[in-house]
C-alpha cells in the first residue's frame, strides 16, 4: 500500500518536472515572425526557414504572408510599425522603400550585428552594387538584400521563328513585329505586346524605362524634368500600342503584374513586359499550368530608333529589413544572414526564378542550368537604374503611377499627364 | 416604496456627512448617484470616442515638410492647406456626389425590396434570406467581388454583354463608366439595409389602419400614399440618416475598385485620408483631411436632424 503511494507521488513529481522542464525549453525557444508577400513563394521559402530552424533548435521561424502588391505589403507594415507593434521581427521590402522605412525609424541598423562598419564592408563585397545601394542610407546598412529584379522583354520564340522575325532592339520593331504576328495568328485571344498599366508600383517602371531609353532623366540639374521629349515618347509609346497600332488592348489599364503574367504563361502574349520572376512560372515551376514551356525567349528591353541613349531597366528586388521594435534582435539577423547566404539564394534562383543578389551565383552551374538567359542578361541586370531615391518616395510614386495609368485608360491626354507629373513632382522632389 | 431602515434613517446626520460616509452608508443625494451610475459609461465612452477625437485634432497639428518628411513642425498649417488642396476639394464634392447617388438608390431600391418582403406569400422566407446577404456581406469582399465581376477581360458583365453581341465595356478603366460601376455596387451593398430598417417600420403599422381604408374603398395606392408612406416617415429618416452617414465616409467598394484600376477617378474622402496616413505616412494631414471629412458629416447629421424633429413632435 505504501509503495503504491510512493510510486504515485514519484509519477506526479516526474509529471511535474517535465511539465517544469518543457515549460522551460518552450521558453528558451525564441519565436520570431517574418513577413513577406504572397507572390514572394511561400512554398519555396518555408523549406528554407526549415533548415535555418535544424541549425538553430532554439529558434522558431513563423511566417505571416501579405498581399500581392508592393502597395498592399506596405501600407499592412505601415499600420504595424506605425502603431510601434513588436509583432513583426523581419519583413521583406520593396527595393524603393528603405530610404522611407529608415527615415520613419522602423529600421535596426545592420552593422553592429556585422561586427562594425570595417566588417560589414567585407560582408558586403560579395554582394551586387545596385541593390546594396538603396540599403545603405548615411553610410549604415539599414536592410540587406534578398533578391534583385529588372525588368526583361519576354517574347514568344515560336512565332516569331514561325513569321521569320529576329529579336527585336528597338521599340519600333516590337510594334511592328507584334502586328505581323497578330494579323498571320488571327486569334482574338492573342495579345501582341502586354504590359502593366495599372496604378500599381510597377507602372512607374512603365513609365520610366522608355523614358530613360528615350534619354530622359527625372531630375536633371537638380531640377524635376518630365514633361520633356522624353517623357511624352515614353507615354506615347503606350497609348499608341492601345490606339494606332493596336497590338495591345485597352485593359492593360487594369493589367498588374501578376496578371501579365499569367496572360503570356496562358499562351496568349507575343510580347510581355515583365519581372525576372515570371520565368520561372513560364518553365512550370508555378501554381498555374503553364502553355509555354520551353517557347519564351527573354531579350533586355528596347530602345528607341534615332535616339542615342542605351536600353535602361528598372532596378527592383526585395530587401529583409530588420524591425527596429523586434524583441529579438538578434535571433532575427542571424535568420537575415542566413536567407541571403549564397545557399539559399542559389534556392531560391534555381526554384523560383529570382535574381540573386551575389556575383559569385551568376557563375554557378545549377543556377545557370535553371535560368540559362542570366549569363547573356548579367550586364542588363548590373546597369538596372533606381527609381527616385527619396523618403518621399510613396508620393513619387502614386503621382507617376496614377498618371501613367491615366494615360493608358484614355482618361487624360499624353500633354496633361505630363504636366499633371511635372508639377506634382516638383512639389515632392528636390 | 422606501425601505422601512431607510425611512427612519435620520437624514439630518447624512447632511453634513463627507461623500465618501454618505457613499458608505447609502445616502448619496440623487445627482450624486446619478453621477455615480453614469461614471463606468462616461469613462468607457471618453476613453473609446472623446479621446481618440481629441487626438485627431492633436494629430493634425502634425506638419511634415513636403520635402523631408522627417522634419515635423507644430502649427495649423495644415488646415491652410486644405482649403488649397485641389485634390481634397475634389474629392470632397465627389463625396458629396457619389453620397447623393448612392443614398437616393439605395433608397429607391429598398423601398420596394421591404414591401416585397412584407407581403404573406410562402416566399417571404426566402426575401427576407436574399435581404440579409448583401447587408452581411464585408464591404472589402463586396469590392473585390465586384471588382472582378467589372473587369473588362474576364469579368462576367462583359462575358454576358459579348454573348448578347454588345460591345465589351471598358467598366473600371474610363472614369464615367467605373462611376455607374461604384454607385451600382453601393447600392447593390446598402439598399437591403434600408429594407431591413423599413420593414422594421411596415411590421409596426397596424393592419386595421389599411384593413379599414380598404373597407372605405381606397386602391391599394391610395393606401401606399396616404398610409402606408406617412406613417412609414420615422423608419425612412432612421434608414436616411445612417445610410447619409456611412455613404460619406464609403471606403472600402471605392478603394477595391481603385487598386483594380479605376486609378484617381472614384477617390472619396475616405480614401484620400488612408492615402495621406497609410501610403503617404503624412498623418498630420490625414487627420486633417479626416477633420474635414467629419465637419461634413456632422452639417448633414444636423441638417437631417432639423428636418425630423417636427415631424416628431
Amino acid at each position: 500500500m505504501k509503495s503504491k503511494k510512493l510510486a504515485t507521488l514519484a509519477a506526479f513529481g516526474l509529471a511535474a518536472g517535465a511539465l517544469v522542464l518543457s515549460a522551460a525549453t518552450a521558453q528558451s525557444k525564441t519565436t520570431i515572425t517574418v513577413f513577406f508577400g504572397s507572390t514572394f513563394r511561400p512554398d519555396l521559402m518555408r523549406p528554407i526557414f526549415d533548415r535555418f530552424e535544424k541549425a538553430n533548435p532554439d529558434i522558431q521561424v513563423k511566417q505571416e504572408l501579405g498581399g500581392a502588391t508592393s502597395e498592399l505589403q506596405n501600407q499592412y507594415l505601415t499600420t504595424v510599425l506605425s502603431a510601434k507593434d513588436s509583432s513583426l521581427d523581419a519583413f521583406l521590402i520593396d527595393v524603393i522603400r528603405p530610404a522611407q522605412f529608415q527615415s520613419q525609424g522602423w529600421l535596426e541598423p545592420m552593422d553592429k550585428y556585422l561586427g562594425g562598419s570595417q566588417k560589414t564592408q567585407e560582408f558586403l563585397t560579395g554582394y551586387l552594387p545596385g541593390p546594396i545601394n538603396a540599403d545603405k542610407i548615411g553610410g549604415q546598412i539599414w536592410a540587406l538584400p534578398a533578391t534583385t529584379d529588372t525588368q526583361f522583354l519576354y517574347y514568344r520564340k515560336d512565332l516569331l521563328a514561325k513569321y521569320n522575325l529576329k529579336v527585336p532592339k528597338t521599340w519600333e520593331e516590337v510594334i511592328s513585329q507584334a502586328q505581323t504576328v497578330t494579323k498571320g495568328e488571327n486569334n482574338s485571344q492573342l495579345q501582341g505586346l502586354n504590359f502593366q498599366g495599372a496604378p500599381i508600383e510597377g507602372a512607374v517602371c512603365t513609365f520610366l524605362q522608355p523614358f530613360w531609353a528615350a534619354g530622359g532623366e527625372v531630375l536633371q540639374n537638380g531640377k524635376v524634368n518630365v514633361n520633356s521629349e522624353a517623357g511624352r515618347k515614353a507615354l506615347n509609346l503606350w497609348v499608341n500600342a492601345i490606339n494606332t497600332s493596336k497590338v495591345s488592348p485597352l485593359s492593360m489599364a487594369e493589367s498588374r503584374t501578376d496578371d501579365s503574367r499569367k496572360v503570356m504563361q496562358a499562351g496568349n502574349a507575343v510580347f510581355g513586359l515583365n519581372w525576372a520572376y515570371a520565368w520561372a512560372h513560364f518553365q512550370g515551376s508555378s501554381p498555374d499550368p503553364t502553355k509555354v514551356k520551353g517557347l519564351i525567349g527573354v531579350a533586355k528591353l528596347p530602345t528607341f530608333a534615332g535616339i542615342n541613349a542605351s536600353s535602361a531597366n528598372c532596378q527592383g528586388g526585395w530587401q529583409w529589413g530588420l524591425s527596429s521594435f523586434s524583441k529579438n534582435k538578434e535571433a532575427t539577423f542571424k535568420l537575415i544572414k542566413f536567407m541571403s547566404s549564397s545557399d539559399a539564394q542559389a534556392e531560391l534562383s534555381v526554384k523560383g526564378g529570382f535574381l540573386p543578389v551575389r556575383k559569385a551565383l551568376y557563375n554557378n552551374n545549377a543556377v545557370l542550368k535553371a535560368n540559362p538567359h542570366y549569363t547573356a542578361l548579367y550586364p542588363v541586370i548590373l546597369r538596372a537604374k533606381p527609381r527616385p531615391v527619396t523618403a518621399n518616395y510613396p508620393k513619387v510614386s502614386e503621382i507617376i503611377r496614377t498618371n501613367v495609368n491615366a494615360v493608358v485608360s484614355g482618361a487624360k491626354t499624353t500633354d496633361q499627364a505630363l504636366k499633371d507629373m511635372q508639377s506634382g513632382l516638383e512639389g515632392v522632389l528636390k | 416604496m422606501r425601505q422601512p431602515g431607510l425611512e427612519t434613517a435620520p437624514r439630518s446626520q447624512t447632511r453634513g456627512a463627507t461623500l465618501f460616509r454618505r457613499f458608505a452608508t447609502g445616502n448619496l443625494k440623487d445627482s450624486e448617484l446619478a453621477i455615480l451610475l453614469l461614471a463606468p459609461s462616461a469613462v468607457l465612452l471618453a476613453g473609446i470616442m472623446l479621446y481618440p477625437m481629441l487626438n485627431v485634432f492633436l494629430m493634425s497639428l502634425r506638419v511634415q515638410n513636403t520635402l523631408e518628411p522627417s522634419i515635423v513642425t507644430t502649427s495649423f498649417e495644415n488646415f491652410a492647406r486644405l482649403f488649397s488642396d485641389k485634390r481634397f476639394l475634389d474629392d470632397f464634392t465627389r463625396t458629396i456626389w457619389f453620397g447623393f447617388l448612392t443614398v437616393t438608390g439605395s433608397f429607391l431600391v429598398g423601398l420596394p425590396l421591404a414591401l416585397l418582403a412584407n407581403l404573406e406569400t410562402g416566399w417571404r422566407w426566402l426575401v427576407r434570406v436574399a435581404l440579409l446577404l448583401p447587408w452581411a456581406m464585408p464591404q472589402i469582399i463586396t469590392g473585390t467581388m465586384f471588382a472582378w465581376m467589372f473587369n473588362s477581360q474576364y469579368g462576367v458583365f462583359n462575358d454576358i454583354l459579348v454573348r448578347l453581341g454588345f460591345e465589351r465595356i471598358y467598366w473600371l478603366i474610363r472614369p464615367d463608366s467605373a462611376t455607374v460601376a461604384l454607385v451600382l455596387t453601393v447600392i447593390w451593398k446598402t439598399s437591403s439595409f434600408v429594407a431591413l430598417i423599413l420593414l422594421g417600420g411596415l411590421q409596426s403599422i397596424p393592419l386595421e389602419l389599411s384593413e379599414a381604408a380598404q373597407v372605405d374603398g381606397a386602391t391599394g395606392t391610395q393606401i401606399f400614399w396616404r398610409i402606408t408612406l406617412p406613417l412609414l416617415r420615422p423608419a425612412i429618416a432612421v434608414a436616411l440618416i445612417f445610410r447619409t452617414l456611412s455613404a460619406l465616409q464609403v471606403f472600402d467598394i471605392p478603394y477595391a475598385f481603385m487598386s483594380a484600376g479605376a486609378s484617381q477617378s472614384l477617390e472619396t474622402l475616405g480614401v484620400y485620408v488612408q492615402k495621406q496616413t497609410v501610403e503617404f505616412t503624412d498623418f498630420g494631414y490625414g487627420s486633417t483631411v479626416s477633420l474635414g471629412l467629419f465637419a461634413l458629416s456632422l452639417v448633414i447629421t444636423v441638417i437631417y436632424l432639423r428636418f425630423i424633429r417636427p415631424e416628431e413632435s
